[in-house]
């Protein structure tokens, strides 16, 4: 196990241990320095971070290290630590304890977030016929995980996305992986998926996001057939590394710690396809239930955020003695 | 009755805030990217509006509320296609009812 001894600036995040009594990096949400009170059991004299929760709307949303250099770069086929120090500090009005979603978020090589219907892993196939604009129809050589019938509308228009890698794009080529031609770019959903009599080959009806005809419109890069597809599925927005958690007031701090590496479809660990940077996330909303507008609300104390490349797969803790 | 109107974020600066329901950027109700955020103002759209091009046209509650309840707006944490999306549908859908 590796020691780190006292606070000190160690690992990616900016200003990970908030040391020099500013949230610079951290200043989304509902946050402020805290400099600790008679009653806090806060490590050393030194600063952490208090953030409020509650179910609650945008304005409380995620809190990530959103500064311009936040984001940190990364190499998915290398192994790292991500770990956070957490003490509940007070609950609610109502009783509630603190709560959050912990994790991390995926960014591509052009800073764009990587969102779950950007990558494959559901319905991958190809295409069995050129897709050339103009085209009202994609075929597909293969249904399985793709909902069909003459009407598909009854499944929201999210998990719908006909999601194309043109063999030929310099970024999004490699079969069933990450791509963005179909959700963020020439955004393109289907209402009917039938059968053609021809193998397993599906004809598709393609539509925009209202479920109006529309023709495919794409022209960048050709994708003839055997093209790889998949179905673009919304799911969960972020990489909740470490689920949901509660963070009981009066409990000692507590560390939340995860060492992986690769890459995935996911919505917890580890990076989704094509990750080269991260930054730090913690939902302090919808981790509750509906009850916000109930002042004051839960709050709890962050410090000594960690992210490290970490290949030796080393468990490292923080000695606080001496501080 | 209200109207909301959704606003890309890079036309904050040209919201006169004393013209609508909410008094900053922070205090809004804002996509999970942050591109985007959402005003209201009761009566006739604020003149302001007329000089921003990156809005969405004008809705009423029950219309707008569909684009919160979004994946493309609002932070979704269960997995798609799943019971647990349809109650965090649910969810988000009576949280903006008493919110907006």
């Amino acid at each position: 196990m590796g020691v780190v001894n006292g606070k000190q600036h160690f690992g990616s995040f900016y200003n990970g241990d908030f040391e020099d009594g500013s949230r610079d990096g951290w200043a989304v949400g509902t946050s402020a320095i805290f400099s600790g009170d008679s009653n806090d059991d806060i490590e050393g004299s030194n600063y952490s971070l208090r953030t409020s929760s509650r179910w609650s709307s945008a304005s409380w949303n995620n809190l990530t290290s959103v500064s311009g250099d936040s984001y940190i770069p990364v190499d998915p086929s290398k192994t790292y630590t991500l770990s956070y120090r957490v003490k509940g500090y007070r609950t609610s009005s109502t009783g509630r304890q603190p709560q959050h979603y912990l994790g991390f978020t995926c960014w591509d090589s052009s800073k764009r977030f990587i969102d779950l219907r950007n990558c494959g892993g559901v319905g991958n196939t190809t295409l069995s016929r050129a897709l050339n604009p103009g085209d009202a129809y994609a075929y597909i050589s293969s249904s399985s995980g793709w909902p069909t019938g003459s009407d598909t509308t009854g499944t929201a228009y999210y998990f719908r996305n006909v999601m194309l890698y043109p063999p030929t794009h310099p970024e999004f080529s490699a079969a069933h992986r990450y791509t963005r031609i179909g959700y963020n770019e020439n955004s393109l959903y289907y209402r009917a998926a039938e059968a053609t009599g021809s193998g397993s080959e599906y004809r598709l009806r393609l539509c925009n996001s209202s479920n109006n005809d529309i023709n495919f419109s794409y022209s960048a890069y050709p994708c003839p057939a055997g093209t790889p597809v998949h179905r673009g599925v919304a799911g969960g927005t972020y990489n909740y590394t470490f689920s949901r958690k509660t963070y009981t007031v009066g409990n000692d701090w507590s560390t939340q710690l995860a060492t992986f590496s690769g890459e995935s479809r996911n919505s917890g660990q580890p990076f989704r396809y094509d990750t080269a940077y991260l930054r730090a996330m913690i939902l302090h909303n919808y981790a509750h239930p509906n009850d916000g507008g109930s002042y004051p609300y839960s709050e709890t104390l962050w410090d000594r955020m960690l992210f490290i490349e970490n290949e030796s797969g080393t468990k490292y803790e923080f000695n606080l003695s001496g501080q | 009755m209200k109207k909301y109107v959704i606003v890309e974020s890079t036309a904050a600066a040209s919201i006169r805030w004393f013209m609508i329901d909410q008094n900053s950027f922070e205090e809004c109700e804002r996509s999970h990217l942050d591109d985007r955020f959402l005003i209201s103002y009761s009566g006739t759209a604020p003149e302001f509006l007329d000089n921003i091009s990156a809005k969405s046209q004008e809705y009423t509650k029950e219309e707008v509320i569909p684009f919160l309840v979004d994946p493309d707006w609002s932070v979704f944490t269960s997995i798609g296609e799943s019971d647990d999306w349809e109650n965090e549908i649910t969810r988000k859908n009576t949280f903006y009812e008493g919110i907006i």
